[in-house]
């Protein structure tokens, strides 16, 4: 188990939304505030770590050709359970986030990292892949959210901060510049689309330098 | 035949465990989800139309998105409206005056997109609505005066159809 590793991937070298480009449908359509992003996220992390968690513990069981049945089984059900109780404990959010929570069964994430993670390694290290995956994918939607929020409606934290009565998921945030000047593209699901292109560009070039860098170190070591 | 068998005892035995699951987290959400459900009921019944009490009044046409109606004691209506937005079903309450006009609405519950169709529980949708009689309750395309909500054509046509099905329902009601 390389703890270090996993984290890595998960975040950076193997995000799952910006290198792995799963997830894409909920990470355009719910990215419009910063209360929606975390919430998504977060129900994301919890769902993917208990699928994760039982498949792996069953993955010795389930035979190979039903395997897939089994998986979309376990994850409707924690997706329906993760449903069920924010309805009951944080209503604000699941009316925020509507049919995203639903359909998070459907998001590739869950069944990709099952397929890929949870069906081969250990419980202790698909319990850790799913914590990572999960706040890689959490940390690309709060940066998203910001970014749209920020540029699109000119405020922040909206829903997640509450300057009136500290209700949360209420809240209209902290208005950094009027609406009027927002450009309202991007609170669209267009926008969405222009501003994880952008992220996944700025992603790509990232990782191509830090590539070259280390292939350069390692030539000069050789010379 | 035997493998058969065998994949699907497994599928069913994961499959009823599962079930037995959610229906332990249905047993102790149940109670909590119908408790906030009725309290936001309620209070958009408030929003919409001021009232001490109110009967419910038999109504039933299954071409109306009209599901409820109610009279209050001031002589005026609350209508509970089912109208099919562009994600799901919109559950809207709307106020209508003894002279048939519209009060205020409040959405009770929507599964409308997120930033786009969501925004019509927002007061700049919302306080369109107040004063307008069936003719007015359109879409400006349509040729009423409700101006509708960018990217969300249809959330704003299926509200205003709500409206209007309210107003007819309560003219039928007299």
């Amino acid at each position: 188990m390389n703890i270090k590793k996993q984290f890595k991937d998960g975040l950076i070298t193997n995000n799952p939304v910006l290198v792995q480009l799963l997830g894409m449908c909920s990470t355009m359509a719910i990215t419009t505030m910063l209360f929606n992003g975390i919430g998504m996220g977060i129900s994301v992390l919890i769902i993917l770590t208990c699928c994760n968690i039982v498949i792996s513990a069953l993955r010795k069981v389930i035979p190979n050709d039903i395997r897939i049945a089994v998986f979309v089984v376990i994850i409707a059900g924690f997706v329906t359970i993760v449903d069920l109780l924010l309805q009951a404990f944080i209503p604000a959010l699941s009316e925020s986030l509507g049919v995203f929570i639903p359909l998070i069964v459907v998001n590739c994430i869950i069944i990709g990292r099952a397929e890929a993670f949870a069906a081969k390694n250990t419980i202790g290290a698909s319990a850790l892949d799913g914590i990572f995956q999960g706040l890689g994918y959490t940390i690309v939607l709060t940066i998203m959210c910001i970014i749209r929020e920020f540029l699109g409606s000119g405020s922040f934290g909206k829903g997640l901060i509450n300057t009136v009565d500290g209700v949360i998921g209420t809240g209209n945030g902290l208005q950094i510049f009027p609406e009027e000047f927002g450009a309202k593209l991007l609170t669209m699901p267009f926008g969405g689309f222009l501003t994880l292109g952008v992220l996944i560009a700025v992603m790509q070039y990232a990782l191509r330098k830090s590539k070259e860098k280390k292939e350069k170190k390692a030539k000069e070591e050789i010379k | 035949m035997k493998k058969i068998l065998k994949l699907t005892l497994i599928l069913l035995l994961v499959s009823a465990v599962v079930a037995g699951v959610l229906g332990l987290t249905n047993m102790v959400t149940k109670d909590r989800i119908a408790e906030y459900n009725e309290k936001k009921t309620a209070e958009a019944y408030g929003a919409v139309m001021e009232f001490n009490s109110y009967e419910e009044v038999q109504f039933e046409n299954a071409d109306s998105t009209t599901k409820k109606v109610f009279k209050t004691d001031s002589g005026n209506w609350v209508v509970e409206a089912e109208t099919s937005g562009s994600q799901g079903m919109i559950t809207v309450a709307v106020g209508v005056n003894a002279d048939l006009t519209c009060n205020g609405i409040s959405i009770i519950s929507s599964s409308e997109t997120s930033g786009l169709g969501s925004k019509a529980n927002d007061d700049f949708f919302k306080d369109q609505f107040p004063g307008l009689n069936a003719d007015q309750a359109k879409v400006t395309k349509d040729g009423g005066s409700v101006e509708a909500i960018t990217g969300a054509t249809i959330t704003s046509k299926a509200v205003c159809l709500a409206v209007r099905d309210a107003i007819a329902a309560v003219e039928s009601l007299g």
